[in-house]
């Protein structure tokens, strides 16, 4: 079957500064070499910490940030160059939900017309009778009372405000979601449901799902496959069990060791990886693998040569020249 | 909460904001005075008489009932100056302030939202515009086209607009920048629904408030060019026009200057306390805290009354 979305290669920069009269334009590449498959139904989990461009992978393929390099096919489509109207009509088979339930919905609409919006704006909503029905159905299918419609979403909770968030993207029957950080804005105690909720509707619903976080946890919990950005690169991707099973990169490793296991007996004799030094300024990044500079197995290989996305069997994929696997 | 969403008319909503209500009847009475001013005003406000010129208003020593609000230095009645007045006053007040509004948010959101090159030419265009003194502009219009009211209004909106570009691109710019209009981006909304459905509403508010300070401004603006000899033209009257003429009498006949003051100030004012209900109402989250305040008010009444019988 072929992916829903294939990303080559992928590489954004941002602009530091811009061209005055006397100085260039300054670049920062946040992401480069990014690349990666979503087969339909799966879900992929992209995690990293804060500024290693897992929200930017997102913006980029729902092509709100441009490119500066790569390719972006969705469906068998080349959507990396696609703008104007073309665009628009594909925003209808790729949604976003967003970090920010607080932010992400507009104050002075009813909920009704938030989750109509996308139905009205693609034409697919004939008469309010539709629409009505419409919003109906999918405030149902993400857990809302009926009567949440007619009213605005200050009155609603942060994990509601979410489910409203979702109904709205899933108002177009969209093939992907990214979902950037749905749950790190919620309470821990409403994070099970949404994070469920997504699962449900993933699975029943045959979506595909890049869902970026940075909660391991939770990651395990609803992808298929994971892949661990570092300073704008995947180290690491591989099927959920074998990353956090058998993890093959020495950030990797760090980042698992670093979650707490609730059991103080199995805890107090896990050890906790350490690797010394700052997470990368990508303004100056490092030469060679981004890592080279914290990591334990680091020769002069990885400061001058950066390591591929590599193969290492059973589709567990490693950019390390020193680890086995 | 039984009734979250309050779903009051108009006028049930406003009972409950006395003030605002008293504005809005002030606000009433102002246009209503206007529009039937040969009908109100006791004299032809151009109408002189020498001898009768300079009367006080009539609860004063010398004061009679012919002419309630004295006279002034012509022997023109005040009482139907300040009426016939309103007329002109209030039509260029709110024309200029309304087209200066559209023109100025227009420019402000299409500068906000496009960013980049768009906004830089069109802010440096509002710079170069504020930076030109604006007196000069109108006078040099005026004297080219002649003076009169559509000219006045049409030079005043343009010398004005430029707050309203500044003020609303600032908003736009950082609006731009949130979840909810991303979202709508995302959604596939167009460019000119993302501006009047998700950032406009947003606007609402500051503008409201800036519109009431530029009446004000305006009122004086045509005071000052009506002084000059180039705004409203005899026998046509203003407030504003009065105003700037009566202050040569300031000393020996106060009312020349007070009444038309007043009416300035009455009109700024109920125009201020309406557009302070009308901010909260557009607002969907204040408008419910302003609905469980005033029940809960209504609940401590209800309480206090069953307490004493």
């Amino acid at each position: 079957m072929s992916p829903t979305l294939s990303v080559r290669d992928l590489a954004v920069d941002y602009e530091l500064s811009r061209a005055g009269l006397f100085r260039r334009r300054r670049m920062v590449t946040a992401v480069s070499g990014v690349s990666f498959d979503i087969a339909p139904g799966e879900t992929l989990g992209l995690v990293g910490e804060s500024g290693s461009g897992k929200t930017t992978v997102g913006r980029a393929i729902l092509r709100r940030i441009p490119t500066s390099a790569g390719q972006i096919r969705f469906e068998g489509q080349d959507i990396t160059d696609l703008a104007g109207e073309p665009l628009r009509r594909l925003r209808a088979q790729m949604q976003i939900v967003l970090q920010d339930p607080y932010t992400s919905l507009n104050p002075r609409m009813k909920v009704g017309d938030i989750v109509a919006e996308p139905l009205v704006v693609h034409g697919l909503a004939p008469s309010r009778e539709a629409a009505r029905e419409a919003v109906a159905a999918l405030l149902a299918r993400v857990g809302m009372p009926a009567d949440a419609a007619g009213r605005y979403p200050h009155s609603f909770s942060g994990g509601q405000r979410q489910r409203i968030g979702i109904a709205r993207a899933l108002a177009m029957k969209p093939s992907l979601i990214v979902a950037d950080e749905p749950v790190s804005a919620l309470d821990v105690s409403v994070r099970a449901q949404v994070v469920n909720l997504m699962q449900d509707l993933q699975r029943d619903l045959g979506l595909s799902l890049l869902f970026i976080a940075h909660d391991l946890a939770v990651v395990r919990h609803i992808s298929h496959r994971v892949a661990i950005m570092y300073a704008g690169r995947i180290v690491e991707l591989a099927p959920r069990d074998a990353i956090y099973d058998r993890p093959i990169h020495p950030y990797t490793q760090a980042l698992l060791s670093a979650v707490p296991v609730p059991s103080p007996t199995v805890q107090r004799s896990r050890r906790r990886i350490v690797h010394p030094g700052e997470s990368v300024d990508i303004a100056n990044p490092p030469s060679g693998c981004r890592f080279h500079p914290r990591c334990p197995l680091a020769t002069e290989r990885c400061r001058d040569d950066a390591p591929p996305l590599a193969d290492r069997g059973a589709g567990h994929f490693a950019a390390c020249w020193n680890s086995g696997a | 909460m039984a009734n979250a969403s309050p779903q009051q008319g108009f006028w049930g909503d406003l009972r409950h904001d006395m003030p605002a209500a008293i504005g809005l009847c002030v606000i009433l009475l102002i246009v209503l005075a206007a529009v039937f001013a040969p009908l109100l005003a006791p004299y032809d406000p151009a109408a002189q008489s020498l001898i009768k010129r300079l009367a006080p208003p009539v609860w004063m020593t010398r004061g009679s009932w012919d002419h309630v609000l004295g006279t002034d230095n012509l022997g023109r009645d005040v009482l139907s100056r300040v009426i016939w007045g309103a007329r002109v006053t209030l039509l260029i007040g709110a024309a200029t302030c309304l087209i200066a509004a559209t023109l100025g948010t227009l420019v402000g959101l299409w500068a906000g939202y496009r960013g980049g090159r768009t906004d830089s030419v069109l802010m440096r265009l509002v710079d170069i515009q504020i930076s030109f003194p604006g007196i000069l502009l109108i006078l040099l219009v005026v004297g080219v086209i002649g003076p009169g009211v559509g000219t006045l209004i049409g030079v005043l909106a343009i010398t004005n607009w430029m707050v309203y570009a500044r003020l609303v691109r600032g908003i736009v710019s950082s609006t731009r920048q949130t979840a909810h209009v991303e979202a709508a981006e995302i959604v596939g909304c167009r460019p000119s629904r993302v501006i009047f459905r998700h950032i406009l509403p947003n606007l609402v508010s500051p503008l409201l408030t800036l519109l009431i300070l530029e009446f004000t401004n305006i009122v004086l603006a045509e005071a000052a060019v009506s002084f000059l000899g180039f705004g409203v033209q005899p026998p046509q009257t203003s407030w504003g026009l009065d105003v700037a003429s009566g202050r040569d009498y300031l000393f020996i006949a106060w009312w020349l200057v007070t009444f038309p003051g007043l009416a300035i100030v009455a009109t700024v004012l109920s125009i201020n306390l309406f557009a302070g209900w009308l901010r909260v109402t557009t607002d969907p989250e204040e408008r419910e805290k302003r609905f469980a305040r005033s029940l809960a008010a209504r609940r401590r009444r209800a309480v206090r009354k069953g307490a004493n019988t």
